[in-house]
């Protein structure tokens, strides 16, 4: 202990009385003192002011050690036995209690999960299911109240692929919020590396950007020195090694202690992260396999005495969900927690965008709670970690997802996190009405009867202008996932020339910032995503939008020109769904039939190169080449069009 | 002014004994620790040993705890004990909470005679090797002064029916055999007392701590007339707490600024004064 510290401790301790005064506004007053669920039989009574024995005791509050509630319970009685307040039997009792009650021998931690947060800080941008960081930092704050030992930790893909709000600033601003509600660990995702690690280093440590200039444009209490402050909270990144000089490129474990009893937080991402970032996004960078670079951190975090690990992992699954519980899940977590040593207790996942608390069997053939809370601020976990406080080992773990609500929901927005949101869309308002193109007409995302809409022909064009050389994929085809077509592109609206489009609209469209994979599928491959549109395990028909030179036909059977009734969506899981409806020959690119056997180069985003929306055979496409942002590429695509962009023709996908 | 210099003057005392003072912290080496209660009455006898909490190395931790009712031919007698003994390191002290207390009454629900009840409770640190370790966990037998400031608690109260009542306690810190610093107590009469003493030591060596306490009580062919309040018969206890800190010995130099600095102190404190 240094000079400062202990004068500190000294001072403190000459203030602080033995037995602590506290107003006791509303005095414990049950009829015996109670430790826990424990009667002591001891007649509970005021005996300092309106404090009662049982409040004296404060066997409620969190202990981190059973020697620490019975020392503190021994100082409490004794004093009240030598003023003559209780009598020896009386004190000998309570001890009995303070005991056999076992306060003390665990300790409850509360863990506050989330992650995919994707610097959704304004409530409702994006999507109206959006609840905003402001509602975000509600929710955490009241889950901290009900535990004051408490974590706050993401898994991963807090910044990145963000909208407008968020984006412009770098996101920074998300940074900033992060820091106003005070988390403790982010481990790194895939996207924290979208801008290279150089930008990530400066989200850790702080600083402004070299040359953007809205850079360090946050509210003078979230800077430092006048310059972005960084993040308050660590980044974690175990399998992430710099090939600079061969070290991780943040730290792997975190470690945070609850009243000597510590728990170590494994951070990492995805071991394939370089396979969905572009290229430069990962230059000096290795990324090494997941549950060995977890293992291989255990002996290290035993040796410190720690028995609870967590392991916050950007990398997830697909539940199966039966009646609100975890029935089976799938996807690339699976492999990872079935290899993890028996000695992590809880794994907190991250990448897929599903809600679940799911069991895993590990290494040893036990199970291990395995938790996501979804994307974009919408939902948390709430995990509750008992340690045995002589062990220092977790005894149990429980787990539930809250909603966070959405962009009309009755939460309350916190109004120091408000601060932040509205500032940065106050200085974002001109940047949004910067002019990135002009349109011919207003183009929607309405669909034919066929399942294809103008504006889906025109971001699948885009994606496949910004990927077809040689250089950038080498693609024939583009395929973009329906529901990530947020909005239509308004031929007129308030504050614009008619025809022009605004970055935010542009943003407003794809507000994902998903970047674009390029990927080679063979034609069997092809039928096969195809043919899951209305796939086995879609919850309603996706009907991907395709580039031009590309077409087809269906006799799916039910109709895509408008969302299906209830009756309707019932036929279609229990008859329709998991049936082919793709005709036999009639996929052709540029008219020549796609041949099973034959590799293609086919274009989508990385959200569907994961597999997202159900679309899992594209997770068999190979030779991946990550690409640029989706509206850079829809941006580029309007600047090669200067006579504006016309509506997609809707001629593609034929229903027969 | 006036009001405001006692303070100031406080804490920049406490800031010149803190400055230099702390070059060194004890360490546990091992430790031989015991509690318990026995009791025995007219032939049935009763026991509880404590239970150890201690860790592999650092606190010491014992904790014991009991309550018994011994039922007899028109009545019976309730008897108790708690007692507890925690040690606990850190860099900046050790620190010492024992405490023991114990109850006996009798319940008479027609005439109660007891011939022969005997009741004993004991805490007992009885060996705790305790090293001298210095700050950057050298042992490069440097001269510090080890200090402890404590106190003790007891509360007597003996029914005259009681036979045999007695509660003891004391704590003691030696070099081989040589006694360093000794507190005993007898307790006669309830009270608090202040356990001070203070002694020289080296950076590296390893002392023996040791701390008790013990009260009994008994009753011999005592006889209990019909009651509907039970007797009271015992009611003591005990409590032994405090910390030892470990100072290095100023060269003497600094004691030469010390004294100056405090000379001068004095000085401003009675110009002041005489304003």
């Amino acid at each position: 202990m240094n000079k400062q510290t202990l004068l500190a401790a000294l001072l403190a301790a000459a203030f602080m009385p033995v037995v602590a005064q506290a107003d006791c506004l509303t005095p414990d007053t049950s009829p015996t003192v109670m430790f826990g669920t424990y009667d002591s039989g001891v007649t509970n009574r005021a005996v300092s002011g309106a404090c009662t024995i049982d409040d004296l005791i404060s066997d409620e509050q969190p202990w981190g050690s059973q020697q620490a509630f019975l020392s503190h319970a021994s100082q409490v009685s004794f004093d009240l036995l030598k003023q003559r307040k209780i009598t020896s039997l009386e004190r000998s009792k309570l001890m009995v209690a303070a005991s056999a009650s076992g306060v003390g021998t665990t300790l409850k931690v509360k863990l506050i999960g989330f992650n995919d947060f994707h610097g959704y800080i304004k409530s409702g941008e994006g999507s109206s299911s959006n609840p905003g960081v402001a509602r975000f930092a509600t929710k955490i704050k009241e889950l901290k109240a009900s535990n004051s030992m408490h974590a706050v930790v993401s898994a991963g893909d807090m910044i990145g692929a963000s909208p407008l709000t968020s984006a412009l600033f770098k996101d920074e601003p998300t940074i900033e919020a992060m820091n106003r509600i005070g988390i403790d660990f982010n481990a790194v995702g895939n996207h924290e590396f979208d801008e290279g690690k150089t930008e990530l280093l400066r989200m850790q440590n702080g600083g402004n950007h070299p040359t953007d200039a809205f850079s360090g444009q946050g509210l003078p209490a979230d800077l430092k020195a006048g310059e972005f402050r960084g993040a308050d909270f660590k980044f974690l990144a175990a399998n992430v090694l710099d090939t600079d000089n061969n070290t991780t490129l943040f730290p792997g474990v975190g470690v945070k202690n609850f009243l000597g009893n510590k728990i170590a937080f494994i951070g990492m991402t995805l071991e394939s992260t370089p396979t969905i970032v572009s290229p430069s996004g990962v230059a000096g960078l290795q990324f090494q396999d997941e549950a060995d670079s977890a293992n291989a951190l255990v002996p290290q975090i035993k040796a410190q005495g720690i028995e609870t690990i967590v392991v916050l992992i950007h990398e997830g699954g697909f539940p199966t969900v039966t009646a609100g519980n975890c029935t089976g899940i799938s996807g690339a977590i699976v492999d990872i927690v079935n290899r993890l040593d028996p000695a992590i207790d809880l794994v907190l996942s991250g990448h897929t965008h599903q809600a679940y608390s799911c069991l895993i069997n590990n290494a040893a053939g036990k199970p291990v709670r395995v938790t996501s809370a979804g994307q974009y601020a919408r939902v948390l976990t709430d995990i509750d970690i008992t340690i045995d406080t002589r062990t220092k080992d977790a005894v149990a773990v429980t787990a539930s997802n809250i909603s966070v609500g959405n962009s009309t929901s009755t939460v309350v927005q916190d109004p120091g996190l408000l601060e932040v949101v509205n500032h940065y869309v106050g200085l974002s308002a001109v940047p949004a009405s910067r002019l990135v193109g002009t349109i011919t007409a207003t183009i929607t995302r309405t669909t034919n009867n066929a399942g294809e809409s103008a504006l889906g022909d025109v971001i699948a064009d885009a994606q496949l202008a910004a990927t077809s050389s040689a250089g950038t994929g080498a693609a024939l085809a583009a395929f973009m996932n329906p529901g990530g077509i947020r909005a239509d592109l308004p031929f007129t609206a308030a504050g614009k020339v008619d025809g022009n489009v605004t970055y935010g609209e542009a943003f407003t469209v794809q507000p994902f910032g998903n970047s674009l994979v390029t990927l080679t599928l063979t034609g069997a491959q092809i039928y096969a995503v195809l043919e899951q549109q209305w796939g086995v395990a879609q919850p309603f028909p996706r009907v991907l939008q395709v580039s031009n030179g590309f077409t087809y036909t269906h006799n799916f059977p039910l109709p895509l020109n408008a969302n299906l009734t209830a009756a309707q969506g019932v036929t279609f899981t229990t008859s329709v769904r998991g049936n082919s409806f793709v005709v036999p020959g009639s996929v052709k690119i540029n008219g020549v039939p796609v041949d099973g056997a034959t590799s293609y180069r086919v274009t989508v985003n990385s959200f569907l190169a994961d597999g997202g929306d159900t679309f899992s055979a594209l997770t068999g496409g190979t030779n991946r080449l990550g690409g640029a942002v989706d509206t850079d590429a829809l941006e580029a695509y309007m600047a090669a069009n200067p006579a504006g962009v016309a509506p997609g023709a809707q001629n593609r996908i034929t229903r027969q | 002014m006036k009001n405001q210099l006692k303070p100031l003057l406080g804490a920049l005392l406490l800031v010149g004994l803190c400055s230099g003072a702390q070059a060194a912290y004890f360490d546990r080496v091992d430790y031989v620790a015991s509690a318990g209660y026995s009791a025995a009455t007219d032939g049935t006898s009763a026991n509880s040993p404590a239970m150890d909490l201690s860790g592999t190395s650092g606190d010491v931790s014992l904790f014991g705890a009991a309550v018994y009712n011994s039922p007899l031919t028109n009545g019976s007698l309730a008897h108790s004990y708690a007692g507890d003994a925690f040690l606990s390191f850190s860099t900046a002290s050790t620190d010492l909470w024992m405490t023991l207390n114990q109850s006996l009454s009798a319940t008479s629900g027609g005439a109660l005679s007891v011939g022969n009840h005997q009741q004993d409770a004991f805490v007992d640190l009885s060996a705790v090797k305790l090293k001298i370790v210095g700050e950057a966990g050298e042992a490069n037998g440097s001269a510090v002064n080890v200090s402890f400031l404590g106190n003790a608690s007891g509360l007597l109260d003996f029914n005259s029916m009681v036979s045999d009542g007695y509660l003891g306690l004391g704590l003691s810190v030696s070099r081989g055999n040589t006694v360093l610093g000794e507190y005993l107590w007898d307790v006669q009469q309830a009270g608090n007392q202040a356990v001070n003493f203070s002694f020289a030591g080296n950076v590296g060596e390893e002392l023996t701590f040791s701390s008790y306490m013990l009260t009994g009580a008994g009753l011999k062919n005592a006889s209990f007339a019909q009651s509907t309040l039970p007797y009271e018969l015992v009611n003591t206890g005990a409590s032994l707490n405090g910390s030892f800190t470990i100072a290095a010995v100023p060269e003497p130099e600094t004691y030469a600024m010390l004294l100056a600095g405090l000379g001068l102190m004095g000085a401003v404190a009675r110009r002041r004064k005489a304003r």
